[in-house]
C-alpha cells in the first residue's frame, strides 16, 4: 500500500501497489473513470472520522495491473509477450501511466482539424532531435510501429493526399493512445514522464455537440481524466463561408467541454492550436512568436474570441489557456521544417514540471544528488 | 597477479542485414587466434570444434567477405579466453551469437512470436554491439548543426546543461529549410526495449553501472573516409541520422555505459580489389574513437577494441592510450 503526502498536502492512500497517488496526487487508473476519486475501487477515501477506506466495489472490479503482474509472473511461461506496438488501449495506457508520473493529453478537434498531422509532425520533430526549447528527450515508446505508420502515411500523402483518422469513426468504441516516454534533458533530473495522447475521431466531437448531452460518445467519457488538452482548429477554414458555421460548432464544443470541466474541477491547461497556417488565407499569421494572446491573431482574433466564449463557465484558475499557431507540413518533408509544433507541448509540459517530484538520481548522474526539485520534496531525497 | 575461476561472458551482436556483424566476428577471431602472450585477449586452450571459426575465417583469409548469416545457420563464436591486465588474468568463455539481420526486422514486425530461446538468452548479455552501416541515405548531406540558442553561463546552468558524454546536443534548433528527418533504426530501438523489458528494466531506468554496455559500431568506416574524409565525426552521424537512438541511449543508460565506434574490419572494400593483391586479413582493419563531438578523432589498429570496451568499459581504452594506427 502506498501512502504519504500528495502535492496538495492531503494524505492519499491506495491499495494498488503500482499507484503513485500518494506521491503525485494522480490515480494510476484515472483514465478508466470519469471521477477516479469516487469510482476507483483501490483508492482510500477519508470518511467522516477522517480515516480512509477502500470502496466496496474493489472485489468486483479487477485491477488490470494486478492481472498483468500475475500473468507476467507465471513460472512456466514459454512465450514472452511484448506490447503490440499498435496504439494502446485504455488498460494498456493505464499500465504505462501507473509507472508514473504520467500525463494524459486530450487531443480535441473536429474532423480535418489536423489532429493526426499534428501528432505525426510532433513525433518526427522529437525523433529527429529537434526539440527546440523542450527540455526533454525521448526515452522510449510503446507505440513505435504506430508512429511509423503515421509518418509513412504522411510520406504517402506527399504523393497522393488523403488524410483521415479512419479507424476511429465508431462512436461506441474506446479511443486508442499514442505513447511517448520523455526524460528530462537535465542530467540532474531522473524522472520519466509517460505521455499518452488519444487519437480521437473528429466525428465524435461533432456527435457530442449534436446529440443530447447524456449521449456523449463512449470514447470521450474519459476526457475528464485528461491532465491537459490540445484543441486543434483548422485556421483557414475559419475564414471561409462555411467557417461561420464551424465557429459556432466549435463554440458549442467549448460549451460542452466547459460544462464537463466545471463538473470535475482541477487546474489544467488548454493549448488552442491553430493549424494549417501555411494556407494563403492565413499565411500572414505564420510568424514567431507562435504563442500569442487571442487578440493578436489578426483576422483570426474575432473567430477565436467567439469560440472561446463557450468556455466561460470554467474559472481561469482551473483552465489556463494558451493560443498557438502551427503548420505541421508546410512543404515536402525533404524541403523544410514544420512551424510551431513543439511550442504547445512545451507549454503543457511546463505545467507538468511544477507538479511532479524529482526522483532519486540514478548512477548516470556523476555529480551527486539533485540540487533542486519542482516544488515537491521526494521523501527519499530529504 | 591473480587468476579467477572461468566465467561466461555473453556479448550480443545486433544489427540489420549486411551491417557488418559477421565480418567483424571473423576478423575478431583472426585477431584472437594470432594473439601473442602480452595481448589483452588471448585463447585459453582448444575449442571444442573449429568448424564455426574456420567457416568464418576462410573467406576472409582468401580476401573475400564471409557469407552472411542466414536464419538457418548461426555463426556463433564460443571461445575460451583470458582477459589479461596488469593486476589479474580473468579466464572466461566468450559467447557471441550471430543472427540473420532479417531476424531483427521479423522481431519488430511479429513481436513476441519471433522471440526465440536464443533471444531470451541474450537478455543476460553484459554487452551489446549495435552495428549500423552508414551508407546510402546515411551519408547524404547532413543538415548543418546549430548550437543551442540559449547561452547561459550561470553556475546553475553548469548543472542543468544537457550532456552526452560531456556533449551538448546541437540538433535542437534546425533552420526552417532543413529537411524533416525520418527516424531510422526503429527496429534496433524496439529490440533494445524488448531486451530491457526482459531484464526487468522500466523505461528510463538505467541498469547498474557496467552491467550492460552498448557499443554503437558504425561499420565500413573505410567507405565513410573515402566519401567524407578522415575527420568525419562519429557524433555527426549519430546526431544527424540516429537522433532517436541517441535520445534512447541517453535516457536509458549511464553515460559511461555506451560509446561510439567507427569500424573497418577489413580496412577496405574487398569487392573493389582482386583477392591476391597482397591483402593480409590478420593485419588489416581499424577502429575509430571519438569521445565527444568536439574531441579529436583517433584511429587505432587494435581491431578488438570495441569488444574489449564491452568487456571492461573505459579501462579498455587506457590500454591503448598513445597507440594510433
Amino acid at each position: 500500500m502506498s501512502g504519504g503526502q500528495n502535492a496538495g498536502g492531503s494524505s492519499l492512500r491506495c491499495n494498488n501497489p503500482s499507484c503513485l497517488v500518494a506521491r503525485t496526487g494522480r490515480c494510476a487508473r484515472a483514465a478508466e473513470f470519469a471521477d477516479w476519486e469516487q469510482e476507483c475501487p483501490d483508492f482510500h477515501r477519508p470518511d467522516a472520522a477522517g480515516t480512509t477506506r477502500p470502496t466496496s466495489e474493489a472485489a468486483t472490479s479487477p485491477s488490470t495491473t494486478t492481472e498483468l503482474t500475475q500473468s507476467s509472473a507465471t513460472p512456466f511461461q514459454l512465450v514472452r509477450t511484448f506490447w503490440s506496438g499498435d496504439k494502446l488501449t485504455w488498460s494498456e495506457g493505464n499500465q504505462a501511466l501507473s509507472e508514473a508520473p504520467g500525463h494524459l493529453i486530450g487531443v480535441i478537434g473536429l474532423s480535418n482539424a489536423g489532429k493526426t498531422s499534428f501528432l505525426t509532425s510532433l513525433f518526427l520533430q522529437l525523433a529527429g532531435g529537434h526539440r527546440r526549447e523542450l527540455p526533454y528527450r525521448v526515452a522510449g515508446s510503446l507505440t513505435l510501429p504506430a508512429f511509423e505508420a503515421l509518418y509513412e502515411r504522411a510520406r504517402d500523402r506527399e504523393r497522393n493526399y488523403s488524410d483521415k483518422t479512419s479507424e476511429s469513426l465508431d462512436p461506441t468504441r474506446d479511443p486508442l493512445f499514442l505513447h511517448l516516454a520523455l526524460k528530462p534533458e537535465s542530467f540532474q533530473d531522473n524522472r520519466v514522464i509517460h505521455l499518452l495522447m488519444p487519437d480521437y475521431s473528429g466525428e465524435w466531437f461533432k456527435r457530442w455537440v449534436e446529440h443530447p448531452i447524456e449521449q456523449m460518445p463512449i470514447g470521450l467519457k474519459n476526457l475528464t481524466a485528461c491532465d491537459s488538452y490540445l484543441l486543434l482548429i483548422d485556421a483557414p477554414q475559419l475564414m471561409t463561408l462555411e467557417g461561420r458555421f464551424t465557429i459556432r460548432v466549435l463554440r458549442q464544443l467549448m460549451e460542452r467541454l466547459g460544462h464537463l470541466l466545471e463538473q470535475h474541477p482541477r487546474p489544467r491547461r488548454l493549448a488552442l492550436v491553430l493549424t494549417k497556417l501555411d494556407s494563403d488565407a492565413v499565411k500572414a499569421e505564420l510568424k514567431e512568436p507562435f504563442q500569442r494572446p487571442e487578440d493578436q491573431w489578426g483576422l483570426l482574433s474575432h473567430p477565436l474570441q467567439k469560440i472561446l466564449s463557450g468556455l466561460h463557465p470554467v474559472p481561469g484558475h482551473q483552465l489556463e489557456l494558451g493560443i498557438f499557431g502551427t503548420s505541421a507540413f508546410p512543404c515536402a518533408l525533404a524541403e523544410g521544417q514544420p512551424w510551431g509544433i513543439i511550442a504547445p507541448l512545451q507549454w503543457l509540459m511546463a505545467d507538468m514540471d511544477q507538479l511532479t517530484p524529482v526522483v532519486k538520481p540514478a548512477h548516470r548522474f556523476r555529480h551527486g544528488p539533485a540540487l533542486w526539485n519542482h516544488g515537491v520534496q521526494d521523501e527519499e531525497n530529504v | 597477479m591473480t587468476t579467477q575461476t572461468p566465467s561466461e561472458r555473453r556479448i550480443a551482436f545486433l544489427g540489420g542485414r549486411a551491417s557488418g556483424k559477421t565480418t567483424y566476428m571473423a576478423r575478431l577471431w583472426l585477431q584472437i587466434d594470432e594473439a601473442g602472450p602480452s595481448a589483452p585477449l588471448r585463447r585459453r586452450g582448444m575449442l571444442n570444434s573449429y568448424a564455426a571459426v574456420n567457416a568464418l575465417a576462410q573467406p576472409l583469409l582468401s580476401g573475400r567477405y564471409p557469407d552472411r548469416t542466414t536464419s538457418q545457420q548461426e555463426n556463433a563464436l564460443q571461445v575460451p579466453l583470458i582477459l589479461h591486465s596488469a593486476q589479474k588474468e580473468e579466464p572466461f568463455t566468450l559467447l557471441i551469437p550471430d543472427y540473420d539481420g532479417e531476424d531483427v526486422k521479423k522481431l519488430y514486425e511479429t513481436r513476441g512470436l519471433a522471440w526465440t530461446a536464443e533471444w531470451e538468452r541474450q537478455k543476460d548479455a553484459t554487452g551489446l554491439a549495435l552495428f549500423v552501416r552508414p551508407d546510402g541515405a546515411f551519408l547524404r548531406e547532413l543538415p548543418v548543426l546549430h548550437p543551442p540558442r540559449i547561452q547561459d553561463d550561470s553556475p546553475q546552468a553548469e548543472f542543468d546543461t544537457p550532456r552526452i558524454g560531456g556533449h551538448q546536443n546541437p540538433q535542437r534548433n534546425p533552420r526552417p529549410s532543413d529537411e524533416v528527418k525520418i527516424p531510422t533504426a526503429l527496429n534496433l530501438i524496439e529490440l533494445l526495449q524488448f531486451l530491457r523489458q526482459a531484464r526487468g528494466l522500466h523505461i528510463g531506468e538505467c541498469p547498474p553501472a557496467g552491467s550492460l554496455r552498448i557499443a554503437v559500431i558504425f561499420s565500413c568506416w573505410d567507405q565513410v573516409i573515402r566519401e567524407k574524409g578522415e575527420d568525419y565525426s562519429l557524433w555527426n552521424l549519430l546526431h544527424g541520422r540516429l537522433a532517436l537512438l541517441e535520445d534512447f541511449l541517453y535516457s536509458n543508460f549511464g553515460e559511461s555505459d555506451w560509446r561510439l565506434f567507427g569500424l573497418s574490419a577489413t580496412g577496405r572494400n574487398l569487392k573493389d580489389s582482386p583477392a591476391n593483391d597482397g591483402y593480409i586479413a590478420e593485419e588489416s582493419g581499424f577502429v575509430i574513437l571519438q569521445d565527444r563531438s568536439d574531441s579529436p578523432i583517433v584511429k587505432h589498429s587494435e581491431i578488438e577494441l570495441p569488444l574489449l570496451w564491452l568487456l571492461e568499459g573505459d579501462a579498455a581504452l587506457d590500454r591503448f592510450k598513445g597507440s594510433r594506427a
